[in-house]
């Protein structure tokens, strides 16, 4: 099974974890929220997503980080735990995402292609809804 | 392969939560299980596929199972719509 945390600023990851937790009707203690605080000094910030880590990593077959904003703090710092096919690093997170990586950590689909999975899934969750109800007016009605 | 039409009926609709107990429900059975509307067809053990359905207060659904517990698979299901999702 595929370890699992949301790395974000401000309290964005223990949001956004909750709020899964609450759709899905079921907590998962494996996965693991971790907001950086605004005024964190990176060094701390840097330890602290160490730890958990290094917690995560235990018997799991990989790591999964799910951070907020590509070039923001909370992923540079992410990013340089990154190993291929070990710790992988998606950015970017929103809900669809979240709830399919929820499912997908529990199956046996080698940690490389849930990130691709999750990419794909992630962006084609985003709907405009202008799109839906006129879908002969094409893209901008 | 059996299937049934069911109308939503609670009043948020196939909302995040509803879907999640509806895949839930249908994980449970090793049927394949289809959920329908006019415009489209989810997989019904995919959340994010259900909430694609995007399915409001009094939709008509198509329900369709296929497999060894089929019958128990789509009594279960029309019982959990029916019963409004045990919201209201």
């Amino acid at each position: 099974m595929l370890g699992m945390m949301v790395v974000s600023h401000g309290t964005l990851a223990r949001e956004f974890v909750d709020v899964a937790f609450r759709i899905l009707g079921e907590e998962d203690p494996a996965v693991v929220a971790l907001c950086i605080d605004w005024n964190a000094d990176s060094a701390s910030a840097k330890e602290q997503i160490k730890k958990a880590l290094r917690k995560i990593q235990e018997g799991s077959d990989g790591v999964l980080i799910l951070t907020d904003l590509f070039g923001g703090t909370p992923t540079n710092l992410a990013m340089t735990f990154y190993q291929a096919g070990k710790v992988e690093i998606l950015t970017g997170v929103n809900l669809p995402m979240l709830i399919k990586a929820f499912s997908l950590r529990k199956t046996a689909t080698p940690l490389v292609e849930v990130v691709h999975t999750l990419r794909e899934k992630g962006q084609s969750a985003m709907v405009s809804v202008s799109e839906v109800l006129n879908p002969e007016e094409g893209e901008g009605a | 392969m059996i299937q049934r039409e069911v109308l939503v009926c609670n009043r948020l609709g196939l909302h995040a939560r509803a879907a999640a107990k509806l895949v839930q429900l249908a994980n449970q059975f090793q049927s394949q299980v289809s959920v329908s509307t006019n415009h489209m067809s989810a997989d019904a053990k995919s959340i994010l596929g259900v909430l694609t359905l995007a399915a409001a207060k009094d939709t008509s659904l198509i329900i369709e199972v296929n497999g060894p517990d089929e019958q128990t698979a789509l009594e279960k299901i029309e019982a959990l719509i029916k019963q409004k999702f045990g919201e209201e």
